[in-house]
């Protein structure tokens, strides 16, 4: 996914969460007024509250079905490769493009990603990144189902000091695209996933963490 | 008599604020409130929390974030942490968890339900 062209839902997605946050904000300050109204609140007034309440409610389920609707996450086709494919893509592209070698641990789940080549352009920008700037230059990926998902740790070994680099560059770190490429946290965002960066003081090591929801109908 | 439990809210949508406050002190806790994370983390510093009740999008560190550092901090580790988001997708609720929150909370919710789920978290019956 190069930048400007996202999913459909995606543009739709800060719109569902301004309604959510002021639905919330709604309901919780009419439940609230329901708790200070006077026991000898006469029919009207009680029968208007009960109104305000259930509306609260119910455009609370139109929320979540809206929801459901635009959020990106598994239901479009575009793009769908299987995750293997992907990671071998990604340990061939390292290696030759940055020097940075890339392991493979465990078996990969045979399950299929949305806009899979967007997700490797903006990972290998962002391991570009951690080999340039923090001087990576070997990488463990294990990748796994996890509740319905597909999570996909890369892992290096790091000294206390660059730790505390890595965490302070932490924001910028996933928020900053490459040459053309979107922010690695974007392109995970918009395939309805989760990025971030884990660090392991005891074991010295940090590492990405995505988590993806499998494309629908996505194994293979 | 029970001391009371100490909640602090992270959030920095004043609307939501002033009724999830008037709420937990009609529930008996005693609130304090901080508007984005660095003021959660200095929160967390210097008053015994019992509970923080932290949204997800906030200004500067996110909730995650402040989640991860709260649970950095040894000295905190019997605080409970529920995460409030406006978001509504599986794989922040499993992230919330995987940074170390107790429970992960969808906005809109009930504020019955969030109130029952506060108190559990607090090892005390709703009252």
């Amino acid at each position: 996914m190069k930048r400007g062209s996202r999913p459909a839902g995606h543009d739709l997605e800060p719109l569902v969460r301004e309604l959510r946050g002021s639905l919330a904000s709604l309901r919780a300050a009419s439940e609230a007024l329901a708790l200070l109204a006077p026991p000898e609140e006469n029919a009207e007034a009680k029968d208007l509250r009960s109104v305000v309440l259930a509306e609260g409610v119910r455009l609370t389920g139109l929320v979540d079905r809206l929801g459901t609707a635009v959020l990106p996450g598994g239901s479009q086709a575009r793009g769908r490769r299987p995750l293997k494919d992907l990671l071998s893509e990604l340990v061939r592209a390292a290696g030759a493009n940055l020097d940075l070698t890339i392991e493979i641990t465990a078996e990969t789940p045979a399950v299929r990603l949305s806009d899979g080549s967007a997700l490797v352009a903006s990972l290998l920008a962002t391991l570009g990144r951690l080999r340039r700037d923090f001087a990576v230059s070997r990488i463990t990926v294990r990748s796994r189902l996890h509740q319905e998902l597909v999570a996909l740790d890369l892992f290096w070994q790091a000294s206390e000091p660059e730790l505390w680099r890595l965490r302070e560059a932490n924001a910028d770190l996933l928020a900053a695209g490459g040459r053309g490429e979107a922010p690695l946290r974007e392109v995970v965002q918009a395939m309805g996933g989760e990025v971030w960066l884990t660090v392991d003081r005891a074991a010295a090591s940090a590492g990405l963490r995505l988590l993806l929801p499998p494309s629908s109908g996505g194994s293979g | 008599m029970e001391p009371k439990r100490r909640v602090l809210i992270v959030d920095d949508e004043p609307n939501i604020v002033l009724s999830l406050e008037f709420l937990l002190r009609q529930q008996g806790y005693e609130v304090s409130v901080a508007r984005d994370g660095e003021e959660a983390l200095a929160a967390a510093e210097e008053k015994r929390l019992d509970l923080v009740v932290l949204d997800v999008m906030l200004p500067g560190l996110d909730g995650f974030e402040v989640c991860r550092r709260l649970r950095e901090r040894p000295e905190l580790a019997g605080l409970k942490i529920l995460l409030l988001t406006a978001r509504g997708r599986e794989v922040e609720r499993v992230r919330g968890l995987e940074e170390g929150a107790d429970a992960y909370v969808r906005k809109p919710f009930s504020t019955r339900q969030l109130m029952k789920t506060v108190a559990e978290l607090l090892g005390r019956p709703e009252e």
